[in-house]
């Protein structure tokens, strides 16, 4: 990993080709476009649901928390 | 209902950058590491944009939003109480009390979209797009979901489009993050989790951009304002870690976060390239910010401990940079306030400013001459605006009354103790939030009722009783500001002692031993020394006790030589002393400590003005009010210094700013009095300084001149300033010059002729004969052609009479004297025309000639309008022509004089006046005109 994604984007359509999987700054600064190109790479590569996986894992972790405070007031 | 409509045409983008500091970005930009704005600055126009007091978010940027301070558009503070009056919530828009510069915009046929501005939820129903400040805003903690509130998007049909485009913290990866963490992978998130707080960060601005560029390219626009706060989010957490790095912070910490701010302003200049991009050339962008973020020694080292605390962390210069279609290129803006934000877009719009906002608008900036125009207030033009209907409109503060009666009558349940609690703290610091608003509007004895109270409810609260005894000071009632000092101290004391005695305790019983000794109070008031030093000194300095006074401060100097305002107190004391030396010493150790202090800088032009040297007075003048505009001080000092420099226009210029922004200024109204009866020798404008002197009652505003006016037609054949000197000046029509002006071949002599019917009598040597263009004559007088080489003393003779004298040679006329000006008003091309026919070969027809010619006018006009002994009457050529006893009763009624009606409309023979542009006029039967007099 290095600090290349403090690059601008070059003012042109992007392309799945041009974008890491990973994401980079530059591409969240080009707004939109950027971040749904990005995603879509992130489709291709982890399946079309792995935003579904995201919610429901960050629902469980929330649903986790609860409980644990729940148990503590007990 | 008043419609109003841009007379330019033109896309506005507003982008709002919360806390940007030039300090900051400088040398980002000198780095080559903020290549964006470096281009918006270098091809616009930029500078220090004024904060104001308090420094808090919501209410600066509805500042922004409407030109106006919170006493006006009523947003408190960050939160309000709820409906329901169970606790308090975020503050919501519908707080706002007037309209914003969108509402304006929408009303005068503009579609807007607003983004994310603070506070804006929920999101009004513009005809654009609007997305309110809930949007982005990642609730709760990272690793929760973070559903879109309802209320975030209108219109309805865009909210699923827009919900997709928000993005979770969790989305992001490491590649999200290394730009600013270099050593992220060697943190261990469960010790420390600064992380997490960039990644939210991040997220939320990034969501901001997501929406903000798809609407660029989705939906038309000729306004669009977009707001990010993540400058300041970015600063509040990691500004500590900001290389140098500071004392106090372990090496560690430093190492992994001193790259976060510097990251966070290269991301919002990448977002901004694109922003710019979508934009397109033709759109004027204003880019600014609310307050900065003290970046280097002046970031305090400890935070207050009470609520907003962290505002002690901001600036108070924020920025602005406008760049774009009609703004002047590479050139700086000196004293431009955030207030100014809304005037300024309405001018670039051609429209009108309410006189009821606090700002004025940047036209310096401008890169063509603009007079602003002005209505009394935008809150009285009708129309579908998209705020919020009546029902929506909620008073947070009625409405808790209201809660709070029903409770009472027992019709609802009253709050638990935590949400009375947060209720009244709500309210409590919303009050202090607007008495902190009229200090700094210099409006003392609106600030001392409310805190008052506070006071009165907790009088351990320094910050409370402090300000108050400054209130006092303010006011001159030193015995009011002394007894609150004292009895603020002893509050404070006792209290530090409480909370340390509690402090003691629990760590005995934590820790089962005496690690921490109990604070005496000498050890306390040891402790605070400089600062109560620093306090007394001013107090006794105020009370008249110079000598224990600089002993204090001089006391508080040696403990703590950086401590806030003491050089400024200092100054101040030497200054009184006649200390000249040692008061530009100590305000010259201010400007060390802040480069951009304007209290330093308006200190030193007080030292140099009382020393005589008046050339630096005026230099270090200017420098403060290049910082900081508003200041009716600075603006005095600076017209004593233009003054004695021999200045007097300059002078007048100042001492008129001074009264713009303070009318109750005495002295200046004195020094303005002076200036116009010996210098200027402009009797009705001392004459107005000497009302102001008596406290009667004078309209007095030089800045806001009226937009230019329409021209006449056949529904308005005449138009006359308001007001009559006459009844203002009690004097009598005999002493009053008539003028008739205008254009050559505009019908001046036909006017002449008119009067002479009507019983004037005429100024004139009948020198010039009747000719084929004029066989009734001129009625010209040869001294007329010298005003302005001679000092046009002949022009005593007029009084009472009338005299013809072209348009660009009002300007001319000597000040000491009362004119009543009729102004003929003729189409151009009719007197281009008219006058090559006159000429014959030697006749320019230049096209440049029109326009020429219209500026002359415009300028003349311009300044008769502002002259206060002059009357205009403009009358209309072609009018005159077609309803000449219609225009003989206008005259009438403006000569204040027996005028034979009848007689002057007689000497009116239409086919004299061959020349016509366009078709005639017809004469409606029965035309009739009723005298007013």
């Amino acid at each position: 990993m290095s600090k290349d994604s403090l690059a601008v984007i070059p003012e042109r359509q992007l392309s799945l080709e041009d974008v890491p999987v990973d994401g980079a700054l530059g591409l969240l600064a080009y707004g939109d476009i950027g971040l749904q190109v990005w995603r879509d790479k992130r489709t291709e590569l982890e399946g079309d649901d792995w935003r579904e996986k995201l919610a429901r894992e960050l629902s469980a972790q929330a649903e986790a928390v609860v409980q644990k405070e729940s148990d503590g007031t007990d | 209902m008043v419609q109003i409509e841009p007379t330019q045409r033109r896309k506005v983008l507003l982008i709002g950058w919360d806390a940007a500091d030039w300090k900051v970005i400088h040398p980002l930009m000198d780095a080559g590491k903020m290549p964006a704005l470096q281009r918006l600055v270098e091809t616009g126009v930029s500078g220090n944009l004024a904060s104001l007091d308090p420094p808090m978010s919501p209410i600066m940027w509805t500042s922004i939003g409407t030109g106006m301070t919170a006493d006006k558009h009523g947003v408190l503070g960050f939160t309000q109480p709820r409906a329901d009056g169970k606790g308090v919530q975020p503050v919501l828009a519908s707080s706002r009390k007037v309209k914003a510069l969108w509402n304006i915009l929408m009303q005068c046929g503009l579609t807007t979209h607003v983004i994310g501005w603070w506070p804006s939820h929920p999101a009004e129903k513009l005809d654009g797009v609007s997305i309110s400040n809930f949007y982005h805003r990642v609730h709760g903690s990272v690793d929760r979901p973070s559903p879109m509130p309802p209320g975030s998007v209108h219109p309805e049909r865009l909210q699923a489009i827009l919900e997709e485009l928000r993005i979770h913290p969790q989305e992001l990866t490491g590649q999200h993050i290394l730009p600013f963490v270099g050593l992220a992978e060697t943190i261990d998130q469960t010790e420390d989790n600064r992380l997490a707080t960039i990644a939210r960060i991040t997220a939320e601005c990034s969501t901001v951009q997501a929406a903000a560029t798809w609407v660029m390219r989705n939906e038309p626009w000729d306004f669009m304002a977009v707001y990010f706060d993540a400058i300041d989010h970015y600063c509040h957490g990691f500004m500590k870690f900001h290389p140098p790095c500071r004392e106090g912070i372990p090496k560690e910490l430093y190492d992994r976060y001193k790259g976060v701010v510097e990251g966070g302003y290269r991301l919002h200049d990448m977002m901004l390239a694109r922003l710019l991009e979508l934009a397109g050339p033709e759109t004027t962008v204003v880019l600014c910010s609310d307050h900065g973020f003290h970046p280097d020694h002046l970031r305090p080292m400890k935070l207050p401990n009470e609520p907003a605390g962290p505002a002690a962390e901001h600036r108070h210069y924020g920025i602005v940079v406008l760049n774009g279609p009609g703004i002047k290129e590479d050139e700086l803006v000196y004293g431009a306030s955030l207030l100014d934000i809304t005037p300024t877009i309405l001018s670039l719009y051609g429209l009108p400013v309410g006189e009821d906002m606090d700002g004025k608008a940047l036209v310096g900036a401008f890169s063509k001459a603009q007079k602003p125009a002005f209505i009394p207030s935008w809150e009285e033009v009708a129309g579908a605006s998209g705020g919020y209907t009546d029902s929506e409109l909620t008073d947070p503060w009625a409405e808790q009354a209201a809660m709070e009666q029903l409770i009472e009558l027992g019709y609802i349940e009253k709050p638990d103790d935590d949400a009375e609690k947060a209720i009244a703290s709500c309210q409590r610091e919303s009050k202090y939030f607007l008495a902190r608003t009229y200090i700094h509007k210099s409006r003392y004895d609106k600030a001392v009722p409310l805190l008052e109270e506070l006071f009165a409810e907790q009088p351990d609260q320094a910050r409370f009783g402090l300000r108050l005894a400054h209130a006092y000071l303010q006011l001159e009632k030193i015995a009011e500001s002394r007894r609150i000092t004292d009895a603020t101290l002893v509050a404070w004391e006792e209290r530090t002692l409480e909370q340390h005695r509690k402090l003691v305790e629990k760590v005995r019983q934590e820790k089962g031993d005496d690690a921490l000794a109990p604070l005496t109070l000498e050890e306390l008031r040891q402790r605070h020394q400089p600062t109560l030093d620093l306090l007394q000194g001013s107090l006794l300095f105020a009370e008249g006790k110079d000598g224990e006074a600089i002993t204090c401060l001089l006391r508080a100097q040696e403990a703590d030589r950086r401590l806030p305002d003491l050089h400024n107190q200092l100054g101040r004391l030497y200054l009184k002393m006649q200390r000249f030396q040692d008061a530009e010493e100590a305000w010259f150790q201010a400007l060390e400590i802040d480069p951009d202090s304007a209290q330093a800088y308006h200190g030193l032009a007080q030292v140099y003005l009382r020393s005589g040297h008046f050339r630096e007075a005026s230099e270090a003048a200017s420098a403060s009010l290049g910082l900081l505009f508003h200041n009716p001080s600075a603006h005095l000092h600076l017209g004593e210094a233009r003054f004695r420099l021999g200045d007097f226009e300059g002078a007048e210029q100042s001492w008129l700013n001074a009264v713009g922004q303070a009318p109750g200024m005495r002295a200046v109204h004195k020094r303005l009095l002076t200036l116009y009866q010996r210098h200027l020798h402009d009797p009705v404008k001392a004459l107005r300084h000497r009302q102001c002197l008596d406290d009667r009652i004078v309209a007095f505003d030089e800045f806001k001149k009226r937009q230019g006016t329409p021209p006449l037609d056949a529904t308005t054949p005449v138009r006359r300033t308001e007001g009559s000197f006459l009844r203002k000046f009690d004097l009598d029509a005999s002493q009053v010059v008539t003028i008739v002006s205008g254009l050559p071949r505009s019908g001046t002599s036909m006017m002449m002729q008119m009067l002479a019917g009507g019983g004037l009598s005429l100024l004139t040597d009948g020198g010039r004969l009747a000719d084929e263009h004029n066989p009734r004559g001129y009625f010209e007088l040869e001294e007329v052609k010298g005003l302005g080489g001679t000092d046009g003393g002949w022009l005593e003779a007029a009084r009472g009479k009338a005299v013809k004298i072209i348009a660009q040679l009002i300007e001319n006329l000597p000040r000491s004297l009362f004119y009543r000006i009729i102004f003929m008003e003729r189409n151009l091309e009719e007197i281009l025309q008219s006058q090559a026919r006159m000429l014959g070969e030697r006749a320019s027809m230049a096209e440049s000639l029109a326009a020429t010619y219209q500026q002359q006018l415009q300028r003349t006009v311009s300044f008769i309008e502002g002259q206060a002994n002059m009357e205009l009457l403009h009358i209309s050529h072609q009018q005159t022509i077609a309803r000449p006893a219609l225009v003989a009763g206008y005259l009438h009624d403006f000569l204040a004089v027996n005028f034979d009606i009848n007689a002057a409309a007689a000497t009116v023979i239409p086919e004299l006046h061959r020349v016509r542009a366009g078709a005639p006029d017809t004469v409606s039967e029965g035309e009739y005109y009723v005298p007013q007099r």
